[in-house]
């Protein structure tokens, strides 16, 4: 009860003050944080950030509760295109106004810019500095439309020990639904809670084995 | 109030940053940014000039192809919107394929196509041998643990190439030791996995002096892809049935020259009294019903003298009928429900006993 009880508080308090505005009203955020801190010590990886409202309360958790570890945050600040036009987006318009400069200002602001990393790249390719990286969490708010939410869901599954959110699996946006659900049919994910939009996925099959990276010699 | 309600407000102030303002020179001081440098594409059939030239491909080059999103792990020539439908097994399919396995020596054979690899048996039962091919050990649907075999079929210069669009690389893997074997052309010292395929015995089994083309007979014949190879391997190590995942063969190479010499193969196989079983969503072995419903008529004359000669066949029982009695279709579940109840619903004997 501790747990989420202290992400409401963070949540709020990140909510309140920040420049700009958090996803979805700032309505996922416990969830997230919760998810962040069972996950426990290490590197937390999201891919979509804008203004930093999840970044910065996933490093305000980790800050809180004393783990080590930094946020990477994965966003190339383009608008998609069409965003602006497409109904099934619904985005409001001061949603697409962040950039670098406001998420390293909101940072600043909470005090967590020591432990956040912004990698100002699209999530494919992968950043060539995180191909090697282990995180124990990761969040994928990114592009929710076409194939996009698959694909960071797989970039991210072989790299991540813990958790994967997704943000947004709604009916508004289809392909989040299905690589949602395509991710828990792999087998090595379960579903771990959902709550209005936010769906948390823990790993059931810890094994370094899965790419054929890291195979035991024999 | 309790004081310690007031400590944990103490607290939360202590460790909360208040509402302050940040001046604007805060920039993008605060974080670390990482850019990454800007990338130069270089289409493929350019960068094959320029390497036969001898000239270097500059440091930041992504040497691309139609449809490549460059240094990633999706292929390049795999039309980006096919991997949108990616949809796991219906049930009914799933309890089918189950029983259709029971005692037989089943294979299963992964290709990488995404319009069927989402398809995979990954958690099923009844499965002897798993096989893949080529790089495909690093496509994140693949279970590596489960594999028992594997091939790579190609010459050397092709299997030590670094392939730009993915970023792991298929040749270290290979000089790994692993513990299945990986059927190649010869033993290549360099890969201590690697296995011979027996070719010879493949030819004389089941080719020598069967087919000619012109005066002679034909010894290595349609040899198309890899899957010509893995058919009959898997007949002469005893497969009694072997099932398919993301073998389409629909890219336009793969159509012209791989799909036939695979469905010769599953013909031999079937002719060999072994199974093969596909998906329902896979394009292989799956042709017109030529002249019953093909070509269809043109015009409206035409179709006033179309015979329904398809008809007499949407009556023939293509389910086997004990097997139809197994699965559990959405209207036996109620009965099946039932029946569970009836058998397990008591508590075990033991457990009373106790």
């Amino acid at each position: 009860m501790y747990i989420f009880e202290k992400a409401f508080q963070i949540a709020t308090t990140v909510v309140k003050n920040i420049e700009g505005r958090a996803a979805d009203g700032g309505g996922s955020l416990p969830y997230l944080i919760s998810m962040a801190i069972a996950a426990g010590p290490g590197d937390h990886c999201e891919i979509g950030t804008l203004f930093g409202a999840s970044a910065i309360s996933v490093a305000m958790a980790k800050k809180e509760w004393g783990f080590p570890g930094k946020v990477y945050c994965i966003d190339p600040y383009i608008p998609r295109d069409g965003v602006a036009t497409n109904p099934k987006a619904d985005i409001a318009p001061e949603l697409l106004g962040g950039t670098p400069e406001s998420l390293a200002a909101n940072a600043v602001k909470f005090g967590v810019h020591d432990r956040i990393v912004l990698m100002h790249a699209k999530s494919q390719p992968f950043p060539p500095p995180l191909i090697n990286n282990r995180f124990v969490s990761a969040y994928i708010d990114g592009d929710h439309l076409g194939s996009m939410p698959w694909w960071d869901f797989l970039e991210l599954s072989r790299r991540t020990d813990h958790y994967i959110a997704f943000d947004n699996f709604e009916d508004s946006y289809p392909a989040v639904v299905a690589a949602g659900l395509r991710a828990i049919t792999t087998g090595d994910w379960a579903l771990f809670y959902k709550n209005t939009s936010f769906v948390a996925l823990r790993k059931t099959n810890p094994s370094p084995d899965r790419f054929g990276q890291e195979r035991e010699q024999v | 109030m309790g004081k310690g309600w007031r400590r944990r407000k103490d607290r939360e102030a202590a460790s909360l940053p208040q509402k302050t303002e940040v001046s604007s020179s805060a920039g993008n001081r605060g974080i670390n940014i990482w850019r990454p440098d800007p990338r130069v594409e270089i289409p493929s059939s350019v960068a094959r000039q320029m390497q036969a030239q001898g000239l270097r491909l500059p440091p930041n080059a992504d040497v691309i192809t139609k449809g490549a999103v460059s240094g990633s792990m999706i292929p390049p020539d795999v039309s980006l919107g096919r991997w949108r439908g990616l949809q796991p097994e219906n049930p009914m399919d799933i309890q089918a394929r189950i029983l259709m396995r029971k005692g037989k020596k089943t294979w299963v054979c992964m290709g990488t196509s995404p319009d069927s690899c989402g398809l995979a048996p990954w958690n099923e039962e009844g499965i002897d041998e798993w096989i893949g091919l080529n790089d495909a050990h690093q496509l994140a649907f693949m279970h590596m643990d489960k594999i028992t075999r594997w091939c790579q079929v190609h010459q050397k210069w092709r299997y030590i190439r670094k392939n730009p669009r993915y970023d792991i690389d298929h040749w270290a893997w290979l000089q790994k030791k692993h513990p299945f074997p990986i059927y190649m052309q010869r033993h290549d010292p360099e890969v201590p996995s690697s296995v011979p395929i027996p070719l010879r015995e493949i030819s004389e089994r089941f080719l020598a002096g069967r087919y000619t083309r012109g005066i002679a007979y034909q010894r290595i014949l349609e040899m198309g892809s890899t899957f010509s190879y893995i058919i009959p391997m898997a007949i002469m190590a005893g497969a009694q049935r072997i099932e398919f995942y993301g073998v389409e063969l629909a890219q336009e190479v793969e159509y012209m020259e791989q799909r036939p010499s695979t469905e010769f193969w599953m013909g031999v196989a079937g002719a060999h009294g072994v199974e093969i079983h596909i998906p329902k969503a896979t394009r292989v072995l799956k042709s017109n019903f030529y002249g019953y419903d093909h070509p269809k008529p043109e015009t409206a004359e035409q179709v006033k003298l179309l015979e329904d000669n398809v008809g007499e066949w949407n009556s023939y029982p293509d389910m086997n009928e004990e097997l139809s009695k197994q699965i559990i279709f959405p209207g036996n579940w109620p009965r099946a429900a039932e029946e569970w109840h009836g058998r397990y619903g008591e508590p075990a004997p033991s457990a009373i006993a106790r």
